[in-house]
């Protein structure tokens, strides 16, 4: 009975089935790096990204500069900030059926609009950063500077290619 | 019934098992080591000043005997079991709420509740790519973290502010 589940060489039924899980692994990971690349591969442009990082205490924002790489949680590179405007934050409350807006007092807490620079490349009519992940409009990505950790909602991405020229 | 056993009834591998179990081994050690240097901290040393923020506190609790911890306190890891440094200064603020006052908005302070501002000094490791590291806590000014400072279990301190210092023991 033993030697009826064995095939010439000693390898087994249950064997092959291993083997076969082991080759649907790889080639899902090969898949996977291929689906990434989603059939582009033209240079990659620069593009502006304009983006916000909503009501932060201002001293959290006194720990990012002007000129720090950021990246992603993986320790990807995502861009360069160019520029960053503080904006006092703004709060609502309603009463009555009415709105009251204010600033917090001291502008104890603040919002920075930060001008990005970042490398992508547009393929089949999505954004790619790095000519792989998606960089959508509306999306909010968690970053990290050297001293900082930021949620940035992106409001434009467009390319500019003059931002790098300046930049060097 | 023993499938792939000889005569004297011990198990027989072929090359494949061999490979099989080969691949499962090697990848256990790679993951002990991979946990192992984590745990370890690469990097360099970095010594910090961090400011951060306990909010929505009882003041009930601010105002017993002790209050909740003092200068001098250590700060540990959430659960407690590694010291990563010091309690500078704490700092009680004021928590204020936004309302509608006479057809404004004014900032009230809440009479239950305040805001804690400690500031700790704490040594990091500072990883290529991944930031500032204390074990396997990323501080990063706009993040969180959970510590014990002293016997008071923050959770989700909020970390306001991150700087380096010049580590003492070299000045």
């Amino acid at each position: 009975m033993n030697e009826r589940n064995e095939t010439e060489g000693g390898f087994r039924l249950s064997d092959w089935f291993l083997v076969l899980l082991l080759a649907l692994c790889i080639a899902g990971m090969v898949f996977r790096q291929w689906s990434l690349r989603r059939g582009g591969t033209g240079e990659l442009a620069v593009y502006t990204v304009t983006a916000e990082w909503r009501d932060v205490d201002s001293r959290t924002a006194d720990c990012l500069s002007e000129g720090e790489w950021l990246r992603t949680g993986a320790g990807e590179l995502f861009g360069q900030v160019v520029r960053v405007e503080r904006l006092p934050a703004a709060v609502r409350l309603s009463e009555g059926g009415q709105w009251y807006e204010g600033t917090w007092p001291d502008e104890a807490r603040c919002g920075l609009v930060l001008t990005l620079s970042v490398q992508a490349r547009e393929s089949q009519g999505l954004l790619l950063r790095g000519g792989t992940h998606p960089l959508n409009t509306g999306e909010t990505y968690l970053l990290y500077s050297g001293r900082a950790e930021l949620r940035l909602f992106v409001r434009s991405c467009v390319q500019n290619q003059d931002v790098q020229e300046s930049n060097s | 019934m023993s499938v792939g056993s000889d005569k004297s009834g011990r198990l027989r591998l072929n090359p494949l098992d061999w490979l099989l179990l080969g691949l499962i081994l090697l990848g256990l050690l790679l993951g002990a080591w991979y946990l192992w240097r984590q745990s370890r901290g690469t990097g360099e040393r970095v010594e910090l000043t961090v400011l951060l923020r306990l909010p929505a506190v009882e003041r009930s609790l601010l105002e017993s005997a002790d209050g909740l911890f003092a200068a001098g306190s250590a700060v540990r890891n959430g659960n407690g079991t590694a010291v990563l440094g010091t309690v500078r200064e704490v700092r009680v603020r004021e928590r204020l709420l936004p309302a509608v006052r006479e057809g404004g908005l004014v900032w009230e302070p809440d009479p239950q509740l305040a805001d804690l501002e400690v500031t700790v000094r704490m040594t990091a490791q500072r990883q290529a790519g991944n930031g500032l590291r204390v074990q396997d806590l990323r501080i990063a000014a706009g993040g969180t973290g959970s510590f014990c400072l002293g016997n008071y279990f923050a959770a989700a301190a909020e970390i306001v502010w991150v700087e380096e210092q010049p580590d003492e023991r070299t000045e």
